[in-house]
């Protein structure tokens, strides 16, 4: 087994500080520490009775160091007032996260699914001021972590982290202008929409809800399509998995499955491509393709308006990933 | 003081906080309410029924922005892709004045999505202060700073809430969005007279009222904002608008949302107040 990466660079438990050199909040110096300070404390890993009960055993370091920083109430000692905020962060990310990601929870049982979750807020604390962003490290997680998945397979997990990511990506990303028609030439460079996502999967996960769950045998293990894990060197574009775009039309998030050289077509797009370059380089790589097909699909792509000519601009909001 | 430089001398009456549950509602049978306050970081998307809903709403009613993500008393400066997607927000939607809160929630470019009460002493303040005229600056609006509800409060405190309060205030030439509710629950919490913080913080800057809901635990209160105004509250408010003046007025409601016109119909108790407040101040 991997030895388990740190979870988080700040200390999880913050050892009790002699009076004299607590912070002061006297320069914007002593007002960083003290934040620096009670950060660590409220952001500190859930106890093992969850933090749902209102008073815990501190210890002998925290209770200690809550009294410092701290003052008592008449109905609250240090501890308790500090675990108040403790215990409404965990709570709260936990409570965002559970809607982001429904279908992680209905497979991995909530207790499960909230383990998980403490597990990867201690790695990847939230870095922006937006609370959507905070699942967007999550595929990532599960990549890092494929021991969490047992007893499914992990690519299953994986698939449906980036499938559940992919569908609030579509929500909230702004749509570009359309390429106007008279404008446009085989040598017009175009893009994606911002709100489009492609994903490239192993399991059928978009047929995944509460009620149906997914078919028993690939839960079990067996991927779409394989019955052993892709080879070292095999095409990304193999010919089982299911291949799928998610896009927003109005205010509704849709997916569609996408046949595979449609789907390679598309992707030219991802970076930026002409029209010529694009049908070029999936005619080199389908070369039996009838011409007929593109003209089906770039006409159904304008009427759904997936393409501009406008770049895709870096954002924090990660997760676009194809 | 109703209408002064620190609401862009408007004069809004009662509203209540746009929540999605009631969108469908309100687009479908555009009640008449005198203004919404929208929270700035939900609408701050490019795209998607946020943005859609917005711009419906926005051709029918008047929006004050409330920000929960600039965080003035972190140590960290301004987060300035932050504030330049709130100035394009606000140039979108008019927003006279807008508001965030008299808090820190971020250290070393982390995030605790959460309201954590300052330290009050005068170095806080001045950071704090000198952040606050920088958005305001940057926006290009009147910025108001609301105070918090709080659960615990600083050893490292060297002066009142109120003292801080009035001293961030005067330092930024800020507004104040004077919550009575989470007056209430300090004054309850850290054991203190409501009405002494009400007499001394400078009533001139006060741009604009937050009332809500909270729930009283066996120790302590804790602001919800999932149940109606409580009886204390209304009386606060009643003493508030008193020595202020008819001020726009807002009501919380964000969780355990209930229908709109529940929701409208409490917000628009603070009518008796400001009615009363017209027979003794015409």
């Amino acid at each position: 087994m991997k030895p388990e990466k740190p979870i988080a660079s700040l200390p999880s438990s913050p050892r009790p500080t002699p009076k004299a050199s607590l912070p002061k909040a006297d320069s914007v110096e002593g007002l960083r520490a003290l934040q620096h300070l009670l950060y660590s404390c409220i952001t500190r890993p859930p106890g093992p009775e969850d933090g749902r009960q209102t008073k815990g055993d501190p210890g002998e370091g925290m209770a200690s160091l809550a009294a410092q920083l701290i003052r008592p109430s008449a109905t609250l000692n240090p501890f308790d007032r500090l675990e108040i905020y403790h215990r409404q962060y965990w709570l709260r990310l936990r409570e965002a996260l559970f809607q982001d990601f429904p279908g992680l929870e209905t497979l991995l049982g909530s207790e499960r699914f909230r383990r998980l979750l403490e597990a990867y807020l201690l790695r990847y604390p939230p870095t922006s001021p937006m609370l959507r962003e905070l699942g967007s490290r999550l595929p990532r997680f599960l990549r890092e972590e494929p021991d969490r998945a047992a007893p499914y397979p992990r690519r299953l997990l994986l698939d449906l982290a980036r499938f559940e990511w992919a569908k609030i990506v579509a929500f909230y990303a702004p749509e570009h202008p359309l390429p106007r028609e008279e404008r446009t030439t085989p040598q017009t460079c175009l893009f994606l929409q911002p709100h489009l996502v492609l994903l490239d999967l192993h399991y059928p996960v978009e047929r995944w809800t509460p009620e149906t769950r997914l078919p028993s045998a690939l839960a079990e293990g067996a991927p779409a399509g394989h019955t052993h894990p892709p080879k070292s060197g095999e095409s990304r574009v193999s010919p089982a998995r299911p291949r799928i775009v998610l896009h927003r039309q109005g205010q509704t998030v849709y997916h569609k499955i996408l046949p595979r050289e449609a789907f390679f077509l598309l992707r030219s797009f991802s970076k930026g491509s002409s029209l010529l370059q694009a049908c070029n380089q999936t005619a080199e790589k389908f070369p039996d393709l009838p011409p007929g097909h593109y003209q089906e699909w770039f006409r159904e792509w304008a009427s759904l308006g997936w393409l501009t000519t406008q770049p895709r601009s870096r954002s924090r909001s990660a997760g676009r990933s194809s | 003081m109703p209408s002064n430089p620190f609401n862009a001398f408007s004069e809004y009456g009662i509203g209540v906080g746009l929540r999605v549950p009631h969108y469908d509602e309100i687009l479908r049978k555009k009640p008449v309410v005198d203004w919404f306050e929208l929270l700035a970081e939900n609408f701050l998307a490019e795209g998607g029924r946020q943005r859609e809903v917005l711009d419906q709403v926005l051709e029918q009613y008047r929006v004050v922005l409330h920000s929960v993500g600039l965080y003035f008393g972190s140590a960290e400066p301004l987060d300035r892709c932050h504030l330049r997607k709130l100035k394009a927000l606000v140039r979108r939607t008019g927003s006279p004045w807008l508001s965030d809160h008299l808090c820190w929630g971020s250290a070393d470019g982390r995030f605790s999505h959460d309201l954590l009460p300052m330290p009050f002493t005068m170095a806080a303040a001045r950071h704090t202060a000198a952040k606050i005229r920088q958005a305001a600056d940057f926006l290009e609006v009147p910025v108001s700073v609301e105070n918090i509800s709080s659960y615990a409060e600083w050893t490292a405190s060297t002066m009142t809430e109120w003292e801080f309060l009035s001293e961030v205030a005067e330092q930024a030439d800020c507004g104040i969005l004077l919550d009575v509710n989470n007056i209430y629950i300090v004054s309850e919490n850290h054991g203190f007279d409501p009405r002494a913080y009400l007499n001394q913080i400078p009533h001139d800057r006060v741009s604009q009222i937050h009332i809500g809901g909270h729930s009283r635990l066996a120790t302590h209160i804790l602001d919800t904002h999932d149940q109606p105004v409580a009886g204390p509250v209304w009386q606060l408010y009643g003493y508030a608008v008193g020595k202020l003046g008819a001020t726009p007025t807002l009501l919380e409601w964000d969780d355990r949302i209930p229908p709109f016109e529940e929701v409208h119909r409490e917000a628009r108790k603070a009518n008796r107040f400001l009615a009363q407040l017209a027979s003794t101040h015409p």
